[in-house]
């Protein structure tokens, strides 16, 4: 590794880490090609333990999805004021402020969703991701970056999050967005269905190892994409052998 | 020396190559961090006091948290209100579903913790009491005699400790079979209303009680059986004055 | 591994190859073709007693199998027919189908193979590279997943049951998803050779008495249904009809389970009762007739003893494994007889004859040491012991074994061997 002129190679070629991101690029990573699911691996736990069903995975992902966007902002306004010494205990601080207060207006405002998630809603405040997007991002960036980047990774760890859920809801219940009208609303009702009996079901699907298989499928495939997308790049120009 | 060199090339490899001095501590190394801050790197000619640094941590994580306790503590009572009143309501839908009309309406509930080795630990009891005589009791109880564990149950009282009806709570019997007796799959725990103590033999007839089981789930019904007659023995040995209420969770 | 060569090389056809440039006869494929051959006597006295259903689950299991093998030989870009002429495929579908109710709907057993081979099998590296032992994964993900389906369809063991469990009959069960009862009830009333099959078929006409209604849809008691391998215990007994008098107990052989509909296994009632609390075991083990079972194990000892001589099957490995049964359920028996069954009914019921020839002597999922392997099937032994006892299931073969599946790379490190020249103490040679 070639620290002395700035520039790090990585396993996506040599890159300079003072260069500054464009904007849209700090979104949209987050969306895909470092998502915080299905490639940091990050939030596993919530991830695995909520996703039953599809509705109170989505309640998670928003609930995540808030905190990290407003601890990304506020961190990066409080960004010069804050010392390399004490920046931790500050972020878990201001983290554990934003989601008690998440946490006492879902339990006043949405009870259902509360008591679906359980204790999950409160382990936010021990997700990596947030803390990780406060580290790298929110303490140097400005607010409206880091809020690009925030709303990028909560949106992609929201979208792994509902298709995992919804997946294993179909699977091993049936049903898809079963209690949404409860829990989220009424608005939401129209959503639920079911889709075939309850005695097909594979049961497995909605228990953890039924988590830990979905999620490693999701993970391969798109392991599968990214090695197809660097074949196809790498391989562009070579000229074929009469072996091959 | 080397080591010290390149140990203090991250975060900022420029600012470290100035560092001459190799004899330093870990501890006046990290101090000399305020020379590698981006902000400060402009003065790094200038060396900052690490007094101030220090003063300065110490005040900023304690202002903040004081903010943040007053914004939680804000929260908190904001909220508390609702909350309070979720809670009651569900109570009272509860209420409605398993204890007699008249029982059920303008009644004010208290809760108190139950921890007998009969019906499990951590269980709930709520009084519906209408000017201060019990209209009825709602418990839940659970059993580990089930097919799978835990296995709750929620059944309402009447005053003279009759079960009036009977809810599974919390279930994780094998779906298909055990849970057939789910009131969603038929009426098996109505079977239980309005029995007593003394009114049946609390078991099933297999077994030389008097309730009706479900083919292929014995087990299941037994343990609904017998636990409903455990949570009936152990309410008539209640002492009221003795339990715990619950706390606010 | 491919190796360069050049192109005249190729054509002159030299035959450059690496290194090994001799080695033994015996292949791979063929040491699997020869343990599928010896699991043959005993699948014809398992299609005696419980007729063609088990032949029907092999042939689904076999031909999924065989697609997901070719599947993953595309995209491993090698030969495709090595996908199909791979015996060790077929011997896990063999054990499969030994395990799963022999009147499975297809779909279940498409997707318990599907999980074995490509999940359990393929994504570790395939053959030879697998942690868990496929088939047991196969059969774990089924009693999880289906376990009402798992349940319903159990045949019990009875004489010349291939009579009554005809292709066609079976066809009708397994594809067209046509109820189990019908088809379990003909078996039953085959051979009213019992006393209380008799008075209870006077005494209640079709077997309707017992069970309050004996559930039309013939559940059984809840779920968790029996074992791995074994299919050899099934006994079809039924459900909470089967009152706690020796009567229903027997199950067995004869068709008696004129109560129970579902067909719960013998292992099955015994936890069940169990579980109600009741403490005497040879109320229900008392009238079994063993005859079926019996043969059956022997068949596989049969098939063990010929592997043994052919040297596949290490004799330590088995020889450890059912002493060690014999030892944990003996002491077991003598000091609690109301929890632990005896002896031969612990070898005889359930995937155990099975499990100690076939299973745990797979080279791939065992331990690596010999001392290992000792350890590892005692482990196994000890394993399913406890958890027929102790545990919410009824048969513990399949989880015993992917606990000692997980269990075997540790047992490696603790017994590893000590190189020449090392460990010796000082001033001694050895």
């Amino acid at each position: 590794m070639n620290i002395h002129d700035g520039n790090v190679t990585t396993v996506e070629g040599v890159k300079d880490p003072k260069a500054k991101v464009p904007a849209i690029r700090l979104f949209l990573r987050g969306l895909w090609s470092e998502n915080p699911g299905l490639c940091q691996l990050l939030g596993m736990c919530p991830l695995l333990a909520v996703s039953t069903s599809a509705v109170s995975a989505l309640g998670l992902g928003l609930a995540t999805l808030l905190v990290v966007c407003l601890s990304s902002f506020i961190i990066s306004l409080l960004r010069r004021l804050i010392l390399r010494e004490v920046r931790i205990p500050l972020y878990i601080v201001l983290i554990a402020t934003l989601v008690t207060v998440v946490r006492a207006y879902t339990q006043a405002w949405y009870p259902d969703l509360y008591s679906s998630l359980g204790i999950y809603l409160p382990l936010i405040v021990t997700n990596c991701i947030i803390m990780g997007r406060a580290e790298a991002v929110a303490g140097r960036e400005n607010p409206l970056r880091s809020l690009l980047d925030a709303a990028g990774a909560g949106i992609g760890f929201a979208l792994v999050l509902f298709v995992l859920g919804s997946i294993r809801e179909i699977l091993g219940s049936g049903t898809w967005m079963a209690g949404a009208g409860q829990t989220l609303g009424s608005w939401a009702s129209g959503f639920e269905s079911v889709l075939y009996n309850h005695d097909y079901t594979y049961l497995v699907a909605v228990l953890p190892p039924g988590g830990f298989f979905v999620l490693a499928l999701l993970i391969a495939l798109k392991n599968a994409h990214a090695i197809h997308q660097r074949n196809r790049r790498e391989n562009r120009f070579r000229i074929k052998s009469s072996r091959d | 020396m080397d080591d010290k060199k390149i140990e203090r090339k991250t975060p900022d490899v420029s600012s470290a190559v100035k560092e001459p001095d190799k004899k330093m501590s870990a501890e006046s190394a990290s101090k000399k961090d305020a020379d590698k801050k981006p902000g400060a790197q402009k003065d790094s000619q200038k060396k900052d006091r690490p007094a101030f640094r220090a003063l300065w941590a110490g005040f900023s994580l304690a202002f903040i948290s004081v903010i943040c306790c007053v914004i939680v503590l804000k929260s908190d009572s904001e909220t508390a209100r609702i909350i309070e009143r979720n809670e009651s309501a569900a109570i009272v839908k509860t209420v409605n579903k398993l204890l007699p009309p008249d029982a059920a309406k303008g009644t004010s509930f208290k809760c108190y913790l139950i921890d007998d080795p009969r019906v499990g630990h951590n269980m709930r009891m709520y009084t519906a009491s209408h000017d201060d005589e019990i209209k009825g009791y709602i418990m839940t109880y659970s059993t580990n005699r089930g097919y799978s564990v835990p296995l709750v149950f929620i059944a309402g009282f009447t005053p003279d400790l009759k079960v009036y009806k009977a809810d599974i709570f919390v279930s994780h019997e094998t779906p298909g079979l055990g849970d057939k007796v789910d009131r969603n799959h038929g009426a098996f725990l109505d079977m239980l209303n309005g029995k007593g103590l003394s009114d049946a033999a609390w078991d099933v007839k297999k077994f030389g009680g008097s309730f009706d089981y479900i083919t292929g789930s014995t087990v299941t019904s037994r343990a609904v059986v017998t636990a409903t007659g455990d949570a009936l023995r152990t309410l008539s040995d209640l002492d009221l004055a003795k339990l715990k209420s619950c706390h606010r969770h | 591994m491919n190796i360069i060569i050049t192109e005249q090389a190729q054509q002159q056809n030299l035959g450059i190859e690496s290194a090994p440039h001799l080695h033994a006869r015996m292949t791979t494929n063929m040491i699997m073709g020869i343990t599928f051959i010896a699991m043959l006597p005993a699948a014809i006295a398992f299609y005696y007693y419980t007729g063609f259903g088990f032949v029907w689950q092999f042939l689904i299991s076999y031909a999924t199998a065989a697609v997901c093998e070719i599947l993953v030989a595309l995209l491993r870009h090698r030969p495709v027919l090595s996908g199909v002429g791979n015996f060790s495929a077929a011997v896990t579908c063999l054990i499969m189908a030994f395990t799963l109710p022999p009147l499975l709907p297809w779909y279940l057993t498409c997707a318990a193979t599907v999980f074995a081979i490509l999940l359990v099998k393929e994504a570790f590296g395939g053959l030879g590279m697998n942690i868990f032992n496929p088939a047991m994964a196969g059969f774990i993900f089924l009693f999880v997943s289906a376990s009402g389906f798992m349940f319903r369809t159990w045949v019990v063991p009875v004489d010349d049951a291939c009579a009554v469990l005809t292709p066609s009959a079976t066809m009708e069960v397994i594809f067209d998803g046509k109820s189990p009862l019908e088809l379990k009830s003909l078996l039953r009333e085959q051979e009213p050779n019992d006393q209380e099959t008799k008075k209870q078929s006077n005494a209640t006409g079709k077997g309707a008495s017992y069970t309050e209604g004996s559930d039309a849809n013939g559940d059984a008691f809840d779920a968790k249904t029996d074992s791995t391998g074994g299919a050899t215990l099934n006994s079809a007994d039924g459900t909470s009809g089967a009152t706690a008098t020796g009567s229903d107990a027997t199950s067995g052989a004869s068709a008696k389970a004129l109560d129970g509909r579902s067909g719960a296994t013998m292992l099955e009632k015994v936890k069940s009762s169990r579980k109600s609390g009741n403490k005497d075991l040879s109320e229900i083990l008392g009238d079994l007739d063993r005859t079926p079972y019996i043969w059956i194990a022997c068949m596989f000892a049969l098939g063990g003893i010929a592997l043994m001589i052919l040297r596949i099957i290490i004799v330590k490995m088995a020889l450890a494994f059912f002493i060690g049964i014999a030892l944990f359920s003996g002491i077991g028996h003598m000091l609690w007889p109301e929890l632990i069954m005896p002896v031969t009914d612990q070898i005889l019921l359930g995937g155990t004859a099975i499990c100690g020839f076939f299973i745990i002597t797979d080279p791939v999922t065992n331990a690596g040491t010999s001392k290992g392997r000792i350890a590892f099937a005692l482990l196994c032994a000890l394993l399913i012991v406890a958890i027929r006892t102790l545990g919410s299931y009824s048969d513990s073969v399949a989880f015993s074994v992917m606990l000692s599946n997980a269990a075997a790379p540790l047992i490696d490190v603790l017994t590893r061997r000590r190189a020449f020249g090392h460990g010796y103490k000082k001033g001694e040679l050895e």
